[in-house]
């Protein structure tokens, strides 16, 4: 399964914008933070959240940047399972 | 009892469950999950369980000890169950994880009380004959008291997979081998139900074949959930053709999709 999709889906309809455009900004979050999206662990994702996905927001210029990044770190937390499912 | 299918059996999931063991310690180490290095200790558990039942069908001599063993492994195999769940399904929230782990370890502790208080007040290993001898008494209770706490550990554990299995269901990146996945474990967690509920039963030839074939299946799921071969998980996913399309996509147009104003 692919985790990428899986979380642009929940930013998705967290956002109210298309998945593919979620789905997108996650991917470049996560090679912003040197990392691979094809194996990012759940710890290393958590990071990418609290850390260059909320910088990719505000630099699109969402004013509830703060909160998203806050919301998808705890959709992750909720959905941790599906890490353990998918390896 | 001489060398039978049954020894075979068991000696094939011995086998099984230690490559299941330690094909999870690789894919922890891989994905930095604790829940799959857990999952590897229960298989190790699962491998000594095994070894101890054909222990207990060689045994006649020490029957009550060699079933106390076995009841042991068998609470600590629930009392890691938990721990899996606590990382799996409450990774960092709150859950009943403490007081199960309690109750467990106290379940543990009165196993043991009632099977030294059983061998020094008889002042044999040897389960009595006689239901009314407090040897064959505490044997009883030691069923039950598995009993109770695979109802407890592994109610919770169905609980935890189902309400984790609704949050995902409705995710669209969810792909059909991840769905049966949950179901299998769900499956698992009625199955050791249904297992602990036959264990209180009298012994019959017709317990013994449905206890096995229900120990089986449990195994079998345990092994195709955690170790599934290629075509199973391209069988369960043939349905699922959504991929993600922002994949190979550059920056520019992944940011045309969006519909926002920009600063």
């Amino acid at each position: 399964m692919n985790i990428v999709q899986f979380f642009g889906h929940v930013l998705s309809e967290k956002i109210g914008q298309k998945a593919i455009a979620c789905s997108g900004i996650i991917r470049l979050s996560i090679k912003d933070s040197n990392k691979d999206p094809e194996t990012i662990t759940a710890n290393e994702l958590k990071e990418v959240f609290e850390n260059s996905l909320l910088e990719r927001l505000q630099r699109i210029g969402f004013d509830n940047a703060n909160e998203v990044s806050n919301y998808m770190t705890s959709q992750l937390m909720k959905n941790h399972a599906i890490f353990v499912m998918n390896a | 009892m001489p060398v039978g299918i049954t020894t075979i059996l068991k000696f094939s999931v011995f086998i099984v469950a230690i490559i299941l063991a330690i094909l999870m310690f690789f894919k922890a180490k891989k994905t930095d999950l604790k829940s799959l290095l857990i999952l590897g200790f229960i298989f190790i558990m699962f491998s000594i369980t095994t070894l101890i039942t054909v222990i207990v069908d060689f045994d006649i001599v020490i029957f009550f000890t060699s079933k106390t063993l076995y009841i042991t492994s068998a609470i600590v195999v629930l009392l890691l169950y938990s721990v899996f769940t606590h990382y799996t399904f409450y990774n960092a929230r709150k859950s009943p994880f403490k007081w199960l782990v309690l109750i467990g370890t106290l379940g543990l502790i009165i196993v043991e009380i009632l099977f030294i208080i059983a061998i020094v007040s008889t002042g044999s290993f040897v389960l009595q004959n006689d239901p009314l001898s407090e040897s064959h008494i505490n044997y009883t209770i030691n069923y039950y008291i598995l009993a109770l706490l695979t109802y407890l550990f592994s109610g919770w554990r169905f609980k935890a997979s189902l309400d984790s299995y609704n949050e995902i269901k409705g995710n669209i990146a969810v792909k059909g081998w991840i769905k049966l996945k949950y179901k299998m474990v769900m499956a698992i967690c009625i199955l050791q139900i249904i297992t602990s509920s036959l264990q209180l039963l009298d012994y019959s030839m017709f317990k013994l074949l449905i206890l096995m074939v229900v120990i089986l299946s449990s195994f079998i799921l345990e092994v195709f959930a955690w170790g599934a071969p290629r075509w199973l998980r391209k069988w369960a996913n043939r349905n699922h053709q959504i991929e993600d399309e922002s994949d190979g996509m550059t920056e520019e147009e992944i940011l045309s999709q969006l519909e926002v104003d920009k600063p």
